[in-house]
């Protein structure tokens, strides 16, 4: 029993010796984190309409606001010109526009119409992929007669195709997905 | 050397050397040189005069009147291989008997001790058995467990698999590496567990919270993976497994070696390859769905009767691509891919695996000691370092590509000590005391706003267990169980985010400086102490046993659970932890009814628990961020203020013939709010069963057919949401039924298994033999693609 007792005995100051030494490494501090300026979002998003008689205005959509409406003059066709900001620092926009441009092959502008009478073509100085594919940074407008509806733009990352005329025939993903309604008049 | 040790001296201190006279005196001592002590009561026996003896406690015996020539001794011991020797007397020198001790009773002592042993006296275990593991063992952790009865696995895709318990995991279900919780797998869904199967030699289950010596907080079990204990003798074991899967053109290259001394001295390796391409489904490719693995271990140590000893080190790494398809930007992503029967990405096969990609990778050293002592008396002591690594790379733009957008760091350091005293008037009781030294690191140069932030984490248990044992019959297990959990992190808060929650009103104290990127960098110091307790019963009846448990759970919220802040980009969800959570806590039930002899078995469990605020992720009141204008779902960690969970687990098996064998496993659960609403991810119900052919006992063939069932989950929260989805030049807002559960489905799968040549096994396998086109409710990419197809697995398997 008395063996006993000094073999536990012995165990118990083992394990406390050990616990202590534990304890020793313990560090108690750590260092502080380094704050981290996110700089891929997308959070703002201009449209540069440049009508027929040379007038331009800029319509952007900032993150939590709802999109502005495009007016357009009817029988006519405007240039339009895109743009992907991150404004997370107001004092430091980043043109995320020029990325997309860089990577043409892995990016693509998808637009959709309802209800305007509107068509959207890529213009002749848009910025083209390796393969030669418009990518729809820059577009022309063709306004019909006078009507309303909305036009949706995607920014599409490594579509899976460039053809089609559903946003689901393009695979890839949608980095942003804009509705801004549109009257033509 | 060793051969010496493991046996018997008997050493002949003394004889006479009067010739022809019969006064030769033979004088002995035996030893059991295992742990150097003298064996006492031993039989020694002279054949020839029917002289017989039993050492005394130093061991020693003395024969008197023996004649000269040749006599033939007889050693006899409970402990030992009964050994004849002959000796020819008068003896001129020293002599020494070599006898060997009875392996098994060794064995008994030092082998089954940990092997056949349960981990607690009352609770509900199963195991996989060697033939389960064998299977699986080039496939992940998580499908080798769904075999059990009330397992199932969460899903990410095909190869991120992760087990649940009675339709809980992450930090409710307790993964234990030899004594030692893993810390990776409070991460999430989408994290596996690092454990190679390959290099897994027991694998158990004990359900529900009985398993206090793991932890106090598990409402769904402990899953406990624990090394062999090695045979006492001189061999080199192993086998070089490789194999071919037509899914993926996957294949595999698996070792493992183990070399074991007589002296219980061993050490040994396991290393496994795996490498498969993209995966298929009966219609269509699943791109990026390839997968890597490497994992290595290496172990040495010694058994002995009276003490043990093992060191280890893993190494897992693992590669998974994420299903292309399933990379969304937005909510109407996941409305376009949930109306299209196909993925809405596919790419030419690959054997490349392409962001987005998880690649994890752990180190993991051990130590551990056991200590036997006289009655039954153990202690044991184990430290373990793991180091966990986790990154996630996406789809980004430019230099970003290459980099990682999540890079975790989780190191953990723990030591803990049992100890277990004598059985006294049929009391036994048991504690051990752990403590743990955790440090969390969020690489901040990948760019991406931390989804778990740096802290550190201080956690100290303590537990005691008594157990009475009255009779054979019946068995009582109380055990208590305390924990101090602290931790301290540091995190930045988006003000904007900070002052909507109204963490400026409550928590303001804790800024500790305003960054310029518009944000708050906070400390949080959260303390938790937890008490949890379990009460278990086994009454052993004729031809069964009956089991009941009890358990008082406490659960503290985990730090993803408090600080999740970031995106998914694989579903399109912004997960939000909340720092008002506090513990959840609550009470389980099981019961068990078990008849394990006879041709028919069975275990039927059936388990409640009810759990008050409980912590679940689910959508929160907007549902979308709104302020990304509604590109991401968004989930938030909440409280519900009481849940309940039933359900029920049935094992079964009846041994048709010689031949035939038939198997099931079944199980359903239930997890309701008290007010009936379902939460989300609840297993459904489903059905394993066996049938299994061997025409002779003699021939090592093994057919099998396998069937799986599963049924349509039909209890589901609804979290549809409206989409205005762009039709034909028109705007029409829809539903977007995420909530609504695959249909039932049935697979099929077959197997054979035979030996190819003497020392090699082969097996073919088949799986979802018929090409069915399922989805899998708990596959989280389910909106995106379904399952795999069949696949056709060929392995050839050397065994020496």
């Amino acid at each position: 029993m008395k063996n006993f007792i000094q073999t536990t005995y012995t165990h118990i100051s083992h394990t406390a010796t050990v616990f202590a030494l534990t304890l020793l490494f313990i560090q108690c501090k750590k260092d502080s984190p380094e704050e981290i300026n996110e700089e891929e979002v997308i959070n703002s998003v201009t449209l540069t309409v440049t009508a027929a008689d040379g007038s331009s205005n800029d319509y952007t959509w900032n993150e939590g606001e709802s999109e502005p409406t495009i007016t357009l003059a009817a029988n006519t066709t405007s240039n339009v010109s895109i743009h992907f900001y991150d404004a997370s620092d107001a004092s430091d926009v980043e043109d995320i526009t020029e990325e997309v441009i860089e990577e043409a092959d892995e990016h693509f502008v998808f637009y959709q119409i309802s209800s305007a009478s509107l068509s959207i073509a890529a213009a002749s100085n848009d910025v083209e992929d390796s393969d030669g594919t418009s990518i729809n940074l820059k577009t022309e407008w063709t306004a019909a007669g006078a009507s309303t509806g909305t036009v949706r733009v995607y920014l599409i990352h490594e579509p899976t195709s460039k053809t089609g005329t559903s946003r689901g025939e393009l695979g890839g993903s949608t980095d942003i997905e804009l509705d801004f309604p549109v009257t033509i008049q | 050397m060793f051969k010496r040790l493991l046996l018997l001296y008997v050493i002949c201190l003394y004889q006479g050397l009067y010739s022809q006279k019969c006064e030769y005196v033979l004088f002995g001592e035996v030893f059991d040189v295992h742990e150097n002590l003298a064996l006492e009561q031993v039989k020694v026996t002279v054949v020839e005069t029917n002289q017989q003896l039993s050492t005394n406690a130093e061991g020693k015996f003395l024969f008197r009147e023996l004649c000269k020539g040749q006599y033939t001794l007889l050693f006899e011991h409970p402990d030992c291989v009964s050994v004849t020797q002959k000796q020819t007397l008068p003896v001129t020198s020293l002599k020494r008997y070599f006898l060997e001790h009875h392996i098994n009773e060794l064995e008994e002592i030092i082998v089954s001790e940990t092997s056949e042993k349960n981990t607690t006296k009352t609770g509900i275990e199963r195991r996989l058995t060697e033939g389960e593991i064998k299977r699986f063992r080039a496939q992940n952790l998580g499908d080798a467990l769904a075999q059990l009865s009330g397992v199932s696995s969460i899903k990410t895709g095909n190869a991120i698999v992760k087990p649940m318990v009675h339709g809980v995991t992450g930090s409710r279900l307790a993964i234990v590496n030899d004594g030692i919780r893993l810390q990776d797998h409070e991460w999430g869904a989408d994290h596996a567990p690092s454990i190679d199967v390959n290099a897994a030699d027991q694998v158990q289950l004990i359900k529900g919270a009985s398993a206090l010596k793991y932890g106090g907080d598990v409402l769904g079990g402990v899953l406990e993976i624990t090394p062999k204990t090695h045979r006492l003798k001189d061999s080199l074991i192993g086998a070089l497994t490789t194999g071919y899967s037509s899914q993926g053109q996957g294949g595999y290259l698996l070792t493992n070696l183990t070399k074991t001394y007589t002296s219980g001295a061993f050490f040994g390796g396991a290393t496994s390859i795996k490498n498969a391409g993209d995966f298929s489904h009966p219609d269509y490719a699943l791109s990026n769905t390839g997968n890597r693995e490497q994992h290595a271990q290496v172990f040495f140590g010694r058994n002995k009767i009276t003490k043990k000893w093992r060191v280890d080190y893993r190494f897992y790494q693992k590669e998974a691509g994420i299903l292309s398809s399933a990379h969304v930007g937005t909510v109407g992503d996941i409305a376009r891919a949930l109306e299209s029967d196909q993925p809405l990405s596919t790419l030419p096969w690959t054997r490349r695996i392409n962001n987005p990609r998880q690649q994890t990778t752990h180190h993991n050293v051990s130590f551990r000691y056991d200590r036997r002592l006289e009655n039954q008396v153990k202690w044991d002591l184990l430290y373990t370092y793991q180091s966990n690594n986790r990154k996630e790379f996406d789809i980004r733009r430019g230099e970003y590509n290459d980099r990682a957008a999540l890079d975790i760091l989780l190191q953990s350091h723990d030591l803990v000590t049992n100890y277990q005293t004598a059985a006294k008037n049929d009391f036994q009781w048991s504690t051990g005391f752990s403590a743990q030294l955790q440090d969390n690191f969020s690489d901040p140069s990948t760019g991406v706003r931390r989804l778990i932030p740096d802290y550190l984490r201080y956690k100290f248990g303590l537990y005691w267990i008594n157990q009475y044992v009255p009779s054979n019959d019946f068995t009582a297990e109380l055990g208590l169980r305390f924990d101090y959990d602290y931790l301290d992190t540091q995190k930045f808060y988006k003000i904007a985010i900070w002052n909507d929650r109204g963490y400026n009103q409550d928590f303001a104290s804790t800024i500790v400086s305003t960054g310029n990127a518009g944000n708050y960098l906070t400390r949080q110091i959260k303390k938790f102490a937890n008490f949890s307790a379990s009460l278990g019963v086994k009454q052993k009846l004729d031809k069964g046993t009956v089991r009941v448990n009890l358990g008082y759970i406490t659960r503290a919220p985990n730090p993803a659970e408090l600080f999740s802040d970031g995106l998914h980009h694989a579903l399109a969800t912004i997960e939000l932890g909340d720092l008002r959570l506090t513990q959840e806590r609550g009470l389980k039930a099981l019961l068990s009814i078990e008849k394990q002899t006879g041709v028919f078995t069975y275990a039927l469990t059936g388990h409640y628990s009810s759990i008050a605020d409980y912590i679940v992720l689910q959508p929160g009141e907007a549902g979308f961020d709104q302020a990304r204008n509604s590109a991401f779902l968004v989930r938030e960690y909440v409280q519900l203020p009481r849940v309940n969970t039933q359900g029920i687990d049935l094992d079964l098996s009846y041994q048709i013939s010689s031949q035939f064998q038939y198997k099931t496993t079944a199980s359903w659960v239930s997890i309701k709010t008290a007010e009936g609403t379902p939460l989300i991810d609840v297993p459904p119900l489903n059905v394993n069963q066996e049938l299994q052919f061997r025409p002779t006992k003699e021939k090592p063939l093994r057919l099998s057919l396998r069937n799986q069932f599963v049924a349509q989950q039909k209890q589901v929260p609804d979290f549809n949401f409206e989409y205005n989805f762009f039709e034909d030049g028109n705007i029409s807002s829809r539903l977007v039924d995420i909530s609504t559960a695959p249909k039932a489905y049935h697979l099929m799968d077959f197997s054979i298994e035979t030996k190819a040549w003497d020392r090699v096994d082969i097996s073919l396998t088949a799986e979802n033999i018929f090409n069915i086109d399922y989805r899998n409710y708990l596959n989280r990419l389910r909106y995106f693609a379904g399952e795999t197809g069949r696949n056709i697995r060929l392995e050839l398997s050397y065994i020496f």
